[in-house]
């Protein structure tokens, strides 16, 4: 690697940055390595996979020797700025995704573009690259060379294209690397870009490389400029709304629940999964968390997607469908990647498009629901697949389920699902009095009594002073904290503070909650404090009226988070370390949730 | 001369029908090509690009340009028929084989000459010249290029022998 450093596999998952163009994301080391990147789409195959493996294939630039590293998102747009730092030198490298704001209507362009600018400030730095290209999980790279400065890749019907303006480069057929002194004011440009089944369309480098970034800052400003903000916590809510904007596709509106797979909940452990798909379960959190902070467009876009992923399988729901709604998402290993820090195996697909979790059907009505609530609408072929749904619940919410964490021992009656199957009925009612939805209402109000009962007297155990988390067992679990959340009982209800008291206790540690004792689900590993559980920790502290305590714990989250405030699935407290896939969509709603209670608690103290 | 121009003149309504049934199921066969992901190659999107730079105006353009040429090629292979005094299918067979040959072996190769909007292989794109050069042979559309394009042109003969009443 010719004028850098040996890289240091396997960074802090917590270190990597985020950026993308709504259709593909790519995760950035702080050393200015692209180690992640899927192309076209956020599912497909990755073009580099160097976070999973050492043979994955980066897009590195760097210097070699020590130097001090600075990053930031320019102006809260995915546009990522690291500064490479000396006392004699300093150089920046400018990371972005390509928007193609015209669309087919404008000039030719790749289908999608990685640009790279490289800027010296001062001093006279020896700024290095390697491009390593691993298409389809390491197999067969095959570069090429194109003209002068130019590389092909081609990997079945995919053109992947390779360009630069440094005048010193070297390569084979594996990588393309290369090394470059340059003076102060110079800029150096980088570009990959790629199609599919198409003629491949050569994008220029130098001025319109400045202008794609002046694009893309000006449409991620004006997109951002939407955000009905609330006062404090501004910066983390504007990097959340973003994440969850990478994570949202341009194409069909389908939210992602996070860009990699298989980054590890625990290190050396098995719990490895790909998260690059659509998890029903998180419907009601991301789209309520887009429609509070004034996003009506992203919010109706995905419930638009939810009804036509739903068509399939209806009146029944799958857990997990991929962006364009197929649900055959076929759970496999990939023997050539070790894992991060061989923490493998890597698996593609997800086994848990086959499980039932009946909270499924509560999170994408109570998603309904929240749409009305701000104004928007939906028409009778939707409220005949909403209607399907609640007439789901009404004859399976007695079955016992994988529920909301997908456990794979075996189903139990977890209270959690039992809930939501609550709020899907409850929301049924609100919704069948203000939309096109109708429902036999007396079944429907027979049924949710019913289910009322059940998760508030049965769910009830006496004896350890908490709300369980399956019917019929004594574990505790983090989603309970959600029941006021809700609607099926009050935060300040002496059950859910006794319950809130217990979890506090056993499942955290400071602000850092566990979503359960990792010793009942059978994978026999430990794991990290499950990041979505911490922020529902605090809005249930807000929606309990115990602001003070709510507002000490979000900051003290916040400060936990890495210089980017990204965050991932988990988190272990010990080490200071993120865990599991990065950044998590649901990690994300849950923080703008936590936010706007804390917002809205504080409006009605006021 | 005038005997086989009079021969096609008095088949014309055969051959435009026919010519446009033979260009659509060429068409088909590219385009599916496309699809499976044999070859990036769209004869129409090169046609289309030759006109405007925009992708969109360039694929409704393309579309139109390749339907013509189709038609034009339908009255040619119509000569090469009356000239020959057969029309067999293996006769057709072998004309599209010929002309697949030379859009791979010399149309597509000296395409970055006359495109306006191709770079080529020596210098780098300007703002205008944008699209990927085919390479020989059209390789660098991907390997089965020169296959897809000889099958679809060898279709495309066949279709027409089988329809003019040489």
């Amino acid at each position: 690697m010719k004028g850098l450093d040996e890289p240091s596999f396997f960074p802090p998952i917590g270190e990597y940055a985020l950026i993308g163009d709504m259709q593909a994301c790519a995760l950035v080391s702080r050393l200015g390595c692209v180690d992640w990147l899927c192309l076209p789409n956020i599912a497909d195959p990755p073009l580099f996979s160097g976070v999973l493996g050492r043979w994955g294939g980066r897009f590195r630039i760097g210097a070699e020797g020590d130097w001090t590293v600075e990053r930031e998102y320019l102006d809260d747009t995915p546009i990522l700025r690291t500064c490479f730092i000396q006392e004699a030198a300093s150089f920046s490298v400018t990371d972005f995704l390509a928007l193609r704001t015209e669309g087919l209507g404008g000039p030719i362009e790749p289908e999608r573009e990685l640009l790279r600018i490289v800027e010296v400030e001062s001093g006279c730095p020896k700024v290095a690259f390697s491009f390593e290209p691993r298409p389809g999980f390491g197999r067969d790279p095959r570069l090429q060379r194109r003209g002068r400065n130019a590389w092909a890749c081609q990997h079945r019907a995919d053109l992947i294209l390779f360009r630069n303006d440094f005048s010193v480069s070297e390569a084979d057929d594996r990588q393309v690397c290369g090394s470059e002194q340059l003076n102060a004011g110079e800029k150096r440009y980088f570009s990959l870009s790629f199609c599919r089944r198409d003629v491949g369309a050569i994008p220029g480098l130098g001025p319109e490389c400045e202008t794609k970034k002046n694009a893309a800052h000006d449409w991620w400003s004006a997109w951002l400029s939407q955000a009905e903000l609330g006062g404090r916590f501004n910066e983390e809510v504007k990097r959340s709304l973003v994440a969850l904007r990478l994570l949202t596709s341009r194409e069909t509106g389908a939210v992602a629940a996070a860009p990699t797979t298989s980054l590890p909940e625990w290190i050396g452990a098995k719990r490895n999964w790909d998260y690059r798909y659509c998890w029903m379960r998180d419907a009601y959190f991301v789209l309520s968390a887009f429609i509070q902070y004034g996003f009506k467009n992203e919010a109706s876009g995905y419930f638009n997607w939810l009804m036509h992923a739903t068509e399939q399988d209806k009146p029944d729901l799958r857990p997990v469908y991929d962006i364009f709604g197929r649900s055959d998402l076929k759970e496999q290993e990939v023997s050539q990647l070790e894992g991060y820090r061989n923490s493998g195996p890597v698996r593609i697909g997800n086994g848990a498009s086959g499980q039932v979790q009946l909270d499924s059907y509560g999170s994408v009505i109570l998603a309904a629901r929240s749409l009305v609530e701000h104004g928007g609408t939906f028409g009778v072929s939707e409220a005949r697949r909403l209607r399907g749904f609640v007439e789901t619940v009404c004859r399976r919410w007695k079955e016992p389920d994988n529920g909301i964490w997908e456990m794979r021992q075996g189903r139990l009656h977890h209270l959690y699902s039992k809930a939501m199957c609550w709020a899907a009925l409850d929301s049924a009612l609100w919704l069948s009095d203000r939309s096109p939805l109708e429902i036999n209402r007396d079944a429907v109000h027979a049924e949710r009594a019913v289910l009322e009962k059940v998760v508030c007297v049965s769910g009830w155990n006496e004896k350890g002073q908490a709300f369980t988390g399956a019917l019929g067992r004594e574990h505790l679990d983090a989603s309970v904290l959600l029941l006021p959340k809700i609607g099926i009982i009050k935060a300040d209800h002496p059950h859910m503070v006794a319950t809130f008291e217990r979890i506090d206790a056993e499942l955290a540690k400071g602000p850092f909650v566990w979503r359960y004792d990792p010793a009942i689900d059978g994978h026999g590993s430990p794991e990290g404090a499950f990041v979505a559980c911490c922020f529902w920790a605090v809005e249930y502290l807000a929606m309990a009226g115990r602001m003070e305590e709510a507002v000490t714990r979000l900051q003290t989250l916040i400060d936990a988070a890495g210089d980017l405030g990204l965050w991932s699935e988990e988190y272990d407290p010990e080490t200071g370390h993120m865990l599991g896939n990065m950044p998590q969509g649901l990690s994300h709603a849950a923080l703008l949730h936590a936010v706007r209670a804390i917002h809205g608690a504080g409006k009605s103290n006021s | 001369m005038n005997g086989i121009l009079q021969e096609v003149a008095a088949n014309w309504v055969v051959v435009a029908a026919w010519g446009l049934v033979a260009t659509a199921v060429t068409t088909s066969v590219l385009e599916g090509a496309q699809l499976f992901g044999f070859s990036r190659l769209s004869l129409p999107f090169l046609f289309g690009t030759f006109v405007v730079s925009n992708r969109r105006r360039a694929m409704i353009f393309g579309y139109l340009l390749y339907l013509v040429g189709g038609w034009l090629f339908a009255f040619f292979y119509a000569l090469l028929f009356s000239a020959l005094a057969t029309s067999e299918w293996w006769v057709g067979a072998l004309l599209g084989i010929a002309h697949g040959l030379f859009l791979v072996a010399v149309f597509l190769p000296t395409l970055p000459m006359i495109h306006p909007r191709m770079a080529t292989e020596y210098d780098a794109p300007g703002p205008g010249q944008r699209l990927e050069p085919p390479g020989a042979f059209g390789l660098h559309y991907g390997k089965l290029t020169p296959i897809a394009t000889v099958a679809s042109q060898t279709v495309y003969g066949c279709i027409m022998a089988l329809a003019y009443p040489a």
